[in-house]
């Protein structure tokens, strides 16, 4: 009976992950093989080609940047006793050295991108980066859903719930699997729009854009304290709140950069 | 807990399991019941001497039986008697409270759930075969200040007997403060008392053995396999080649026993047995003590003398024995360890002093049997135990008229101590006299399973209380021989607080004489189901977990907010990835 839970918080959860994977991501890998097998249709796909590597690789790269950031927080966490229980504390420097290392790998793919352009038969190609930008984020989003919400997830097949807090009408376990799906949505964004702004530095929109990804973590970090206040009635949904707002902002300026570079990206296949 | 409440729970069919709240600390609860006892109307009567009459007199009318009965569904006993059962108590109760708050039907509700897997099959025999079962027993103690007793010495026994074991629903919960500790008690101030004769005992024309029987409460499994024993010859096949699955390195592994010391009490010789059923006074109406006998002839002189003996020692009415058949019926024995004895021989004198006449105690085999006025009961059985044992200074040195010395007397403080040390505090000064416990407050007094060399915290005591009060400590020199353990003493000595003491007490394996030891498998056989075979179930570990649950109505929306959640992405990944196609000819 409790399956129906379960199953309730991992469509919720993982929902747009999980879309995303199999419409784009694993449909592309598939894309990958065909090239190899027809040969005819190479030049066709050439262009994809090198998206597509570049997916495989940076989507494992940004997860394992991901974990490394953990590993670190956690291990301050760990040395920190004192500090142990004060989740205010402990998220600051986890959103701190989560940017850093978003930042570190922007610097590495950076790289790695210059590399790979040479051998592309397209390397002008602007919109090769929002993908590039878009996978890492997709990594970033996965690691953390998975890592901050399977062991909910587990829990919940059996008999017993916990109650939100704030929420107590409401389960833990599904607060926490639509917190980790707005989190994983929020994860792709913000890698788009710090990439945006790094490499855009040192314009004024480019730091108005990377000052918003940090705000906006720490921002929607702090909201989602409102889900274990038991003082503060309904705080889940004042936490979805900003969690929502946050998203919304996000994606106007996702879409208003792509929008920016559309013509250049049209004028480049255009031109071949 | 009785039969119709659990059977109108039954009659819904919803009954999942049942959670049984034995002591509640919670105001406003129920009180318990004057009287209850879950035993049947009489109890152990089918293994005992009047087996057979076609009439036995009902001695527990108040008995249900609920204690022979089998469930198909998880009952768990809940009493505060330490901390780990208080904190389990106090969440069952929160729980109870919020969800009769709630109405049991707002969700989320609390929710319980239990798991309690028993492995036994079909019956004893069966399951004793697959090893899913293994025998109710433990060990019985005995002991005599009569080191150098003989089978051929031709002097006549007297047997002073108690019962170690008690027995509830809740075999954990299981204390039987009545039945059967203040009888154990009793014994053990007895054998203090004798102890202190100016008159060595081992010069008595008498032998005087006290009995400790354990597995009691199971069809007199303890005294049965005793009497057993020492009243057929004993012959050891002892084998050496085949597999042998006797685990002890004793004296005979063709029957497996520890040793043949036994074979040293001659049963022909036994003469007497005096019994010590419960003696705490703890629901007594002034009444006094009664000495129930099976046959008033052969036991007169022995009662006369007890009588005697307890209204020249107390002044007080209340603690002097009487005869129970004063009232002018005859009902025979209670269910006793002496009927174990009379069985084998009608002709042995035989009284069971009890603080009943015509029934047993109200919580007889209740799990209600745990409270005590430590003040009264001590007072009740130190006055018991001084009557009994001037009675038996005199009857083992065959003196038919006269006083036993002053020094002949009960403890009261010790009986107090030992009340204190086998109901709540295992832990007590007394017991650490003897060897080192920790954290043991209250011990059960369920005999548990029989395993061989195996003996309970219960019997351990015993042994070497009796083996201190009827030992004779080596000397260095002056000095008493020190140890710290047995290793350090001679082959025929035990290591007793802390010194090397020479004493004929031993262990006696209990278990119920329907069964034997197959030395050639290792398991038990039925061997005479007419006789106690009672065994005890292996389990998986037993678990109880009480936790928040939501409606169904409220998983289906989970499930169902899940599914569009799902849906929409896909349908927005999808529209995206069309729209990036067509427009940007790209992703």
């Amino acid at each position: 009976m409790s399956l129906y839970t379960f199953f309730g918080c991992l469509f919720t959860a993982y929902g747009p992950l999980l879309s995303i994977f199999f419409l784009y991501i694993a449909r592309d890998a598939q894309l990958v093989l065909l090239m190899v097998c027809r040969y005819a249709e190479i030049q066709d796909l050439l262009y994809n080609r090198i998206a597509v590597f570049n997916v495989d690789i940076f989507f494992l790269r940004s997860a394992f940047f991901w974990l490394i950031a953990m590993l670190l927080s956690s291990v301050i966490w760990f040395a920190a006793k004192p500090i142990q229980n004060m989740n205010t504390v402990t998220i600051l420097y986890s959103v701190i050295i989560q940017e850093l290392f978003r930042w570190g790998l922007f610097k590495l793919i950076n790289r790695a991108e210059r590399g790979l352009m040479i051998v592309s038969k397209n390397p002008k190609s602007l919109f090769n980066r929002s993908v590039f930008a878009f996978v890492s984020g997709y990594g970033f989003g996965l690691t953390s859903a998975l890592i901050s919400y399977i062991s909910t997830l587990v829990q919940s097949i059996g008999p017993g719930v916990m109650m939100c807090p704030s929420c107590p009408q409401a389960t833990l376990f599904f607060i926490s699997a639509i917190t980790t799906s707005l989190a994983s949505l929020q994860h792709i964004l913000w890698m788009m729009l710090a990439f945006e702004a790094y490499h855009t530095l040192p314009s004024t929109i480019g730091i108005i854009q990377g000052i918003w990804v940090i705000i906006s973590h720490l921002g929607v970090s702090y909201a989602t304290l409102m889900n274990s206040m038991e003082s503060l009635y309904l705080g889940c949904v004042y936490a979805m709140i900003v969690q929502l707002v946050v998203l919304a902002i996000s994606t106007s300026l996702v879409i208003s950069n792509l929008k920016k570079h559309y013509g250049e990206a049209m004028f480049s296949r255009n031109s071949q | 807990m009785c039969r119709s409440n659990l059977q109108s729970m039954e009659a819904t069919k919803h009954l999942g399991g049942v959670i049984v709240v034995v002591n509640s600390s919670t105001p406003g609860y129920p009180s318990r019941p004057q009287s209850y006892s879950p035993e049947s109307t009489c109890p152990n009567c089918e293994y005992g001497l009047y087996a057979s009459d076609s009439e036995q007199y009902v001695w527990n009318p108040n008995g249900n039986g609920m204690i022979y009965e089998s469930f198909d569904y998880p009952i768990f006993a809940l009493n505060p008697i330490d901390s780990g059962s208080t904190t389990a108590y106090n969440q069952v109760m929160k729980d109870v409270q919020y969800n009769s708050q709630q109405n049991y039907q707002n969700y989320p509700l609390r929710a319980v759930d239990f798991s309690l897997f028993m492995w036994s099959a079909v019956n004893s025999e069966t399951c004793l075969r697959r090893g899913w079962c293994q025998p109710v027993g433990g060990s019985s103690v005995y002991s005599t200040a009569s080191q150098n007793m003989t089978s051929t010495d031709g002097k006549p026994i007297i047997v002073v007997s108690a019962t170690m074991d008690s027995r509830s629903i809740f075999h954990d919960l299981t204390l039987g403060v009545e039945n059967d500790v203040s009888g154990m008690v009793a014994l053990l101030a007895v054998a203090d008392a004798l102890s202190k004769s100016p008159t060595p005992l081992d010069t008595f024309p008498k032998h005087i053995i006290y009995t400790n029987f354990d597995g009691e409460s199971w069809g007199f499994a303890g005294s049965q396999r005793f009497v057993d024993d020492i009243s057929t010859p004993f012959v050891c096949q002892n084998t050496t080649t085949g597999q042998n699955f006797c685990p002890l390195q004793g004296a005979c592994n063709n029957p497996c026993v520890r040793d043949t010391d036994f074979t040293k009490i001659n049963f022909d010789n036994i003469e007497a047995v005096v019994e010590f059923s419960s003696v705490a006074q703890s629901n007594a109406s002034g009444a006094g003590f009664w000495a129930h006998t099976d046959d008033a002839t052969t036991s007169n002189n022995l009662l006369l003398s007890l009588i005697n003996t307890s209204s020249q020692n107390n002044t007080q009415q209340q603690y002097h024995i009487q005869a129970a058949s004063s009232d002018g019926v005859n009902r025979k024995l209670p269910p006793s360890s002496a009927m174990s004895f009379l069985k084998k021989k009608r002709s042995i004198a035989s009284v069971v002093i009890a603080d009943y006449q015509k029934s047993l105690d109200s919580y007889y085999h209740s799990d209600f049997d745990d409270t005590i006025d430590l003040a009264s009961a001590s007072s009740a059985i130190c006055n018991v135990a001084s009557s009994t044992a001037r009675t038996l200074w005199l009857a083992a040195q065959g003196i038919s008229n006269g006083t036993a010395p002053p020094t002949v007397i009960a403890d009261c403080n010790l009986v107090n101590s030992l009340l204190t040390c086998l109901t709540y505090n295992y832990s007590c000064p007394l017991i650490q006299q003897y060897y080192t416990v920790n954290n043991a407050a209250r011990v059960s007094h369920y005999s548990s399973v029989f395993s061989f060399g195996g003996n309970s915290l219960l019997s351990l005591f015993v042994f070497n209380f009796l083996g201190d009060k009827n030992g004779v400590t080596r000397l260095n020199g002056t000095s008493p021989a020190t140890c710290q353990s047995i290793k350090d003493c001679q082959s025929n000595e035990y290591c007793i607080r802390r010194s090397c003491v020479k004493t004929f007490t031993r262990y006696h394996d209990a278990y119920g004489t329907g069964l034997e030891f197959d030395h050639t498998t290792g398991l038990y056989t039925v061997i005479d189901a007419s006789q106690p075979t009672w065994s005890e179930s292996t389990w998986d570990p037993t678990v109880m977990r009480v936790y928040t649950t939501t409606s169904v109505q409220h998983q289906v929306v989970e499930l169902v907010i899940g599914i569009l959640w799902l849906l929409s992405s896909i349908g927005v990944v999808w529209y995206l990835r069309k729209y990036l196609r067509k427009t940007l000819k790209v992703a």
